[in-house]
């Protein structure tokens, strides 16, 4: 009997051994024929979907159950038996293919798992299934040397279009033995390494030719317009002096950079109007010294909020490469709860969440609570690290209005080095809503990334306002500020922050 | 809209399987096993190799790392390779095999300097390992136990 071992990444920063998911069913659907599962994919979430051999099912198991007992079974009744050689998973859409033929599509709504269509021509030898985590590209891949990758994009209303097929550009035998291909992406990047089995030799010996492996890149959506905040502002000096840098001319009250501090500003580019908006806020902005200087762990991670003037809101994922160069943009879509976080110096800060009601409308920013940065601080029970780096606790207070029935509360984020570090930083806030037990965020700091556990929040929007600087700090020899950051209100396109009036 | 593919980089010397995610990718060095492709190779990897965006469109492999050494009772070194590796969003999970042995999960993670560095590993008992997929914080292995 097959099952899954699954092992989750813990607070700290290792891993563990989270048990085994058995195989659903029994032997007569059969769970327990030995080959359970055919093949298996992990969303980002930590959802993990199996397809299951000889039945056609599917199955999705939730992170965070303890028994993974399936959550949902998926099944087509009409495609029986296929969906067992490979499976992808976005977000909300699964992908299968079976040993041949096209591939099927679930779609999750509120009602739970769909199937959608069959996407994909008649290939044979299916080994490979990617989905987008934005649900908006799917790939299929095919061992076979007739069967090209086959690239798929969304068109808005749940199905998805042929976009491409990429053939591999390759010299080989014109009768290889056998080919063998395999495709792996992510990041907007595409890998397929191919290999054949070289019919020049002893047909009883494996000898294979020099595998190629062949890398195709995929520009990332770009925004049509931009903005969010007035400016962000982070110092982060390691040693010797740093050059002072203005601020920005932008509008309403900005922190006051300390003039002993390094400073490098964030700024959109801004209308006449003093309006920030028309051009991407991103990092290249800063100065490259300090893109270098930030990049020494293998990229930047900028996150810009935008607007594309219609009132729609959105949140832009920046990445940089070591050379300060962009690498990768990602967009979300609106009415999502969003985090953000910047890195400082070798240090990960959480920096604001917000949601965009069902209306696409941001609200009065004043009647939202403002947490402020209250200390830095050494986090002595960090976990063992590297001597060069250092845990922080971050340590945040709210001074603003809280919505109803909210609880006022301290929010600890223990800060930890930045990416790929041994260690996660998360910032927990819990309240209470409606007399319900409300999570309303929890950012887990992943080696650089972040990811956002959505509480319960509808039509709510927080700012994590960092303008007010309680805690310049010096920490060893690495000062930290943080501050100036300001969400902006947005009716009908119009934008303008709070306190332009 | 995100555009078409591009053809970007050839690597030679890159065997599958492969994975990859932003500015880094993984392969092996040699094939390695591999159920449910249409060749299935019974020889395994002694490197796995870390391949880097270096530049714009431009990459090369930054790392390669062999199983961390493990030593049966009598302290013998076990012959070892690797089987099977996928990546995540900065988090690749390997395979490790070793003559004898249980195989053990290596987790590995992207270091301050931009390099990979092991995180995590733990035998696993009990049987064979026949496949891995790696999510960020994630990782489920598929694992055929001993009748």
């Amino acid at each position: 009997m097959s099952v899954l071992r699954k092992f989750v990444k813990i607070s700290g920063g290792s891993w563990q051994n989270d048990g085994s998911i058995l195989p659903p069913g029994n032997a007569d659907s059969g769970g327990f024929s030995g080959g359970w599962p055919d093949a298996m994919a992990v969303a980002e979430d930590g959802t993990i979907v199996t397809s299951y051999i000889n039945t056609g099912e599917v199955f999705v198991h939730l992170d965070g159950d303890p028994n993974y007992i399936p959550a949902h079974t998926l099944y087509n009744p009409d495609q029986d038996g296929r969906a067992a050689s490979a499976v992808g998973i976005g977000t909300t859409v699964i992908v299968t293919q079976g040993t041949e033929g096209p591939a099927q599509v679930w779609a999750q709504d509120d009602s739970g798992w769909e199937f959608v269509e069959m996407i994909g021509d008649m290939y044979f030898e299916n080994n490979g299934v990617f989905v987008s985590p934005d649900d908006k590209t799917v790939i299929l891949s095919h061992a076979s040397e007739q069967g090209p990758i086959e690239v798929f994009t969304a068109d808005g209303t749940g199905e998805f279009n042929a976009e491409q097929t990429i053939t591999l550009d390759r010299d080989e035998p014109v009768f290889p033995l056998s080919k063998w291909k395999f495709m792996g992406a992510g990041g907007y990047q595409l890998i397929l390494s191919s290999v054949y089995r070289d019919p020049s030799l002893d047909p009883n010996i494996y000898k294979y030719s020099d595998p190629v492996a062949f890398i195709y890149s995929q520009q990332p959506p770009a925004p049509e317009t931009m903005f969010w905040w007035k400016s962000l502002i982070y110092a982060s000096q390691t040693e010797g002096p740093a050059p002072k840098v203005d601020p920005g001319p932008g509008p309403g009250p900005g922190p006051d950079p300390t003039p002993d501090l390094p400073v490098a500003p964030f700024l959109p580019e801004w209308a006449d109007d003093g309006t920030p908006r028309g051009s991407l806020v991103n990092l290249s902005i800063v100065d490259p010294g300090s893109v270098a200087r930030l990049a020494g762990i293998g990229g930047i991670y900028g996150e810009v909020m935008y607007t594309n003037g219609q009132g729609v809101g959105g949140l832009l994922v920046t990445t940089y490469n070591s050379l300060g160069q962009l690498v990768g943009i990602s967009s979300e879509e609106d009415n999502e709860l969003y985090e953000m976080q910047y890195q400082v110096g070798d240090i990960l800060v959480p920096m604001v969440w917000f949601y965009n009601d069902e209306d696409q409308n941001w609200k009065d920013i004043d009647t939202y609570p403002t947490v402020r940065v209250d200390s830095v601080s050494v986090n002595p029970f960090g976990p063992a690290l590297d001597s060069q780096w250092q845990p922080y606790d971050l340590k945040l207070v709210t001074d603003g209005i809280l919505p109803d029935g909210a609880v006022d509360g301290t929010y600890n984020i223990p800060v930890l080095p930045a990416a790929g570090q041994l260690g996660t930083g998360a910032l927990y806030r819990e309240t209470i809503v409606d007399g319900q037990f409300a999570n309303y965020g929890y950012i887990q700091v992943l080696e650089g990334f972040a990811n956002f556990d959505q509480g319960y929040l509808t039509g709510e929007l927080y700012k994590l306002d960092l303008s007010v600087i309680t805690g310049i700090t010096e920490v060893g020899n690495q000062y930290v500020q943080i501050g100036g950051m300001y969400l902006m209100e947005d009716d009908e396109g119009g934008g303008g922050f709070p306190d332009d009036d | 809209m995100t555009s078409l593919f591009e053809p970007t980089a050839q690597i030679t010397g890159l065997y599958p399987p492969v994975a990859i995610h932003g500015d880094s990718a993984v392969g092996f060095s040699a094939p390695t096993y591999a159920s449910g492709l249409s060749l299935t190779p019974i020889m395994q990897s002694a490197e796995l190799l870390f391949l880097t965006q270096v530049e714009d469109g431009e990459w090369s492999i930054t790392q390669t790392i062999t199983p961390p050494p493990k030593q049966d009772e009598s302290g013998e070194l076990l012959d070892s390779a690797w089987q099977y590796a996928d990546m995540g969003q900065g988090v690749c999970g390997a395979i490790g095999s070793y003559q004898g042995g249980e195989p053990w999960l290596f987790v590995y993670e992207i270091g301050v300097n931009g390099s990979w560095v092991l995180n995590y590993s733990t035998e696993i008992m009990g049987g064979s390992v026949q496949g891995i997929s790696v999510g960020p914080t994630v990782i489920a292995i598929k694992f055929r136990l001993v009748e």
